[in-house]
């Protein structure tokens, strides 16, 4: 059995369905996503594993215990809460030995010494005496790290932590738990509803819709292979066009005379929904097949792309490209569909 | 409340940057409306206490204001007075026995009702609040006849005050801890959970020490309530168990000196260190804020 067995897990309030029967397998040491938008159950489903939530029914299985009537404070798990949660009226030492003071049974002395090998580990020597107050967001992210990371959880459950930061402040602790995770090798399970975080994070992205399981796949697989229109559209950007399938292979632009060959592995595919992804889409190509002209529609720069907005036929199409905008509203050219796909609708 | 609003509106007003609109009629009215219920508040709540004050330092019997001399002749008086054992005897024990015993219930129903998932949350909430809303009079018949039932006989009378005091004081304490515990974010209290400790622990850890601020408050309210409430202790005192303001109303119908002024004036001076006090510990804002 995997490390962590979640069986048809299911969680009502009343009429209303969080979390619809779901099932996962986590192995041991592997960073899973958990990956919705808000109201898709990602968050009930965290609260479960640690304890805060009581399923309607299931069963979640860590390290071969059944943790379902354990309470919270039994399951060796550490949360990091997206506001933290720290004690704002203890010392950083205080919040970091808390968790040792109720489960381990230490020396001072012990204590002192955990304490102060975790606060390094999480690049915060010296920050015993200091007042959770007067600490920076990223020193405050680190030492809700370092509280669970001190007990050494058999599991690590994440509650959107970085949802609160500014940019730059997100891709560096971003970067750091992509760190502590590679060193620690902790069991971990990231609650976000950012896509790139759970792309860059993860071995694995569970992608939950209404309370029920669309995907659970690596992030390159889910990317790639999206199946759904709801995962091509929440996993990056997505054009979407209706087709129909012709009996050579190819699928043809409803309304439109475009046509396309098509990808064997589509061929059984039970939808008439194509995909195209923005970066797939390449304008003015200097050669090549499934050429089309159009017009540009708009152009927007993000800094370091410039997003275009061109019709082709009836159907407009969002691509982006590197650098500074090269076309302008109004002007003529030529797009190539390099990459598609059919999902279901 | 909406008074306290419109004169700190107002004294916005009055100490604005621009002095040029000083003189324009509206703030003409505005501050002549300021001072106006500024001497009202003054006079009202701080005048009497100012002649009782003065009136506690006549060196005569004479009741007199201004006092005729200045004398500490009644606070000497007042240590071998029927007033003194009354005070430390009987009105102090029974105002802390009562803040006591209702910040604990307090905490506790407050904890239950915003905590926990109850039934009937809105009916448990009004009857803990309901001796707010029953007139004093009522509570205090009721009291004197429940708790003067034969059965009850072998109850000594201070207990029964303090019976009496904590009902009449509950939804003061109810009320302030409701606010410290909602204040307190549940995500701390399951931050503390995950790490190990019980809901208890956490309760005792976590929650109690950040509604500090709320529980001292309730405790002072309820500890004054007790002490300054003639009320129930008029309907419930008896023989050697008479609290303060009993003995002061019985002995103002036969005699009248300052010494009455003396006592009021000590008593004054005990609710003046509490608050103090209290300001030091946790603040006044912090105090004001959680009530």
């Amino acid at each position: 059995m995997a490390f962590v067995n979640i069986q048809n897990l299911r969680k009502s309030y009343g009429d209303v369905v969080a979390v619809n029967d779901v099932s996962l397998d986590i192995e041991e040491g592997e960073f899973v996503s958990i990956l919705g938008p808000s109201g898709s159950g990602k968050t009930t489903m965290l609260k479960s594993i640690a304890g805060f939530v009581d399923p309607t029914a299931g069963s979640i299985v860590v390290a071969g215990n059944e943790m379902i009537g354990l309470p919270p404070e039994d399951r060796n798990m550490g949360l990091v809460f997206q506001r933290l949660a720290l004690f704002p009226h203890m010392s950083v030492f205080d919040n970091v030995a808390f968790g040792l003071r109720h489960r381990e049974n230490l020396t001072e002395a012990e204590m002192e010494e955990r304490v102060a090998e975790i606060l390094e580990i999480v690049s915060l020597p010296g920050y015993e005496d200091r007042n959770i107050q007067n600490l920076s967001g990223g020193e405050q992210q680190r030492v809700a790290l370092a509280r669970v990371l001190v007990l050494e959880p058999d599991l690590l459950l994440y509650d959107e932590p970085l949802s609160d930061l500014d940019r730059q402040l997100r891709e560096q602790m971003r970067r750091e738990i992509k760190d502590l995770h590679d060193r620690l090798e902790i069991t971990s399970i990231y609650v976000t509803h950012n896509q790139r975080e759970a792309l860059t994070l993860s071995d694995r992205v569970l992608v939950l819709h209404e309370g029920e399981k669309v995907r659970y796949a690596p992030p390159s697989e889910i990317y790639q292979d999206p199946q759904s229109k709801f995962v091509a559209n929440f996993v990056g950007d997505s054009n979407f066009v209706s087709v129909t399938k012709g009996q050579n292979g190819t699928v043809t632009f409803e309304d439109d005379d475009i046509s396309l060959p098509m990808h064997e592995a589509d061929a059984d595919a039970p939808t008439d929904l194509l995909y195209i992804r923005p970066e797939d889409i390449t304008i003015n190509p200097s050669d090549g097949d499934r050429v089309f002209s159009g017009t540009v529609r708009s152009t927007v720069h993000l800094g370091s792309v410039t997003e275009y907005k061109i019709e082709v036929g009836g159907n407009e199409f969002l691509t982006t490209d590197l650098g500074a905008p090269k076309y302008t509203k109004g002007d003529s050219v030529t797009v190539q569909f390099e990459d598609y796909g059919l999902v279901e609708a | 409340m909406g008074l306290m609003a419109i004169m700190s509106v107002l004294s916005a007003v009055l100490t604005g940057r621009n002095s040029r609109s000083l003189s324009t009629p509206a703030v003409v009215a505005g501050r002549a409306l300021y001072y106006g219920l500024l001497g009202l508040a003054v006079s009202t709540l701080v005048l009497p206490i100012i002649i009782v004050i003065g009136i506690s330092l006549n060196p005569t019997q004479s009741q007199a204001f201004p006092p005729s001399g200045i004398s500490l002749r009644w606070y000497q008086e007042f240590l071998v007075s029927p007033f003194f054992e009354p005070f430390f005897f009987v009105s102090l024990p029974i105002a802390i026995a009562t803040a006591t015993i209702s910040t604990i219930l307090g905490i506790l129903a407050a904890y239950v009702v915003v905590r926990r998932d109850v039934p009937f949350e809105n009916e448990v909430v009004m009857y803990f609040i309901s001796p707010l809303i029953i007139p004093p009079a009522i509570i205090a018949l009721a009291l004197m006849i429940t708790l003067n039932f034969n059965l009850l006989d072998f109850v000594p009378t201070s207990a029964k005050l303090v019976v009496g005091h904590v009902v009449i004081t509950i939804p003061y304490t109810f009320l302030t801890a409701m606010t410290a515990i909602e204040s307190v974010d549940t995500e701390l209290v399951e931050g503390a959970r995950n790490l190990g400790a019980t809901k208890f622990q956490a309760f005792r850890k976590i929650t109690l020490p950040l509604m500090k601020s709320g529980v001292v408050s309730g405790f002072l309210l309820a500890f004054i309530l007790s002490f300054t409430d003639s009320l129930v202790a008029l309907f419930l005192s008896s023989g050697s168990s008479t609290t303060l303001p009993v003995e002061i109303f019985l002995f103002l119908q036969y005699e009248s000196s300052p010494l009455v002024a003396a006592t009021a004036s000590i008593q004054i001076l005990l609710v003046l260190v509490l608050v103090l006090l209290i300001g030091r510990l946790i603040g006044f804002k912090a105090a004001a804020v959680s009530s």
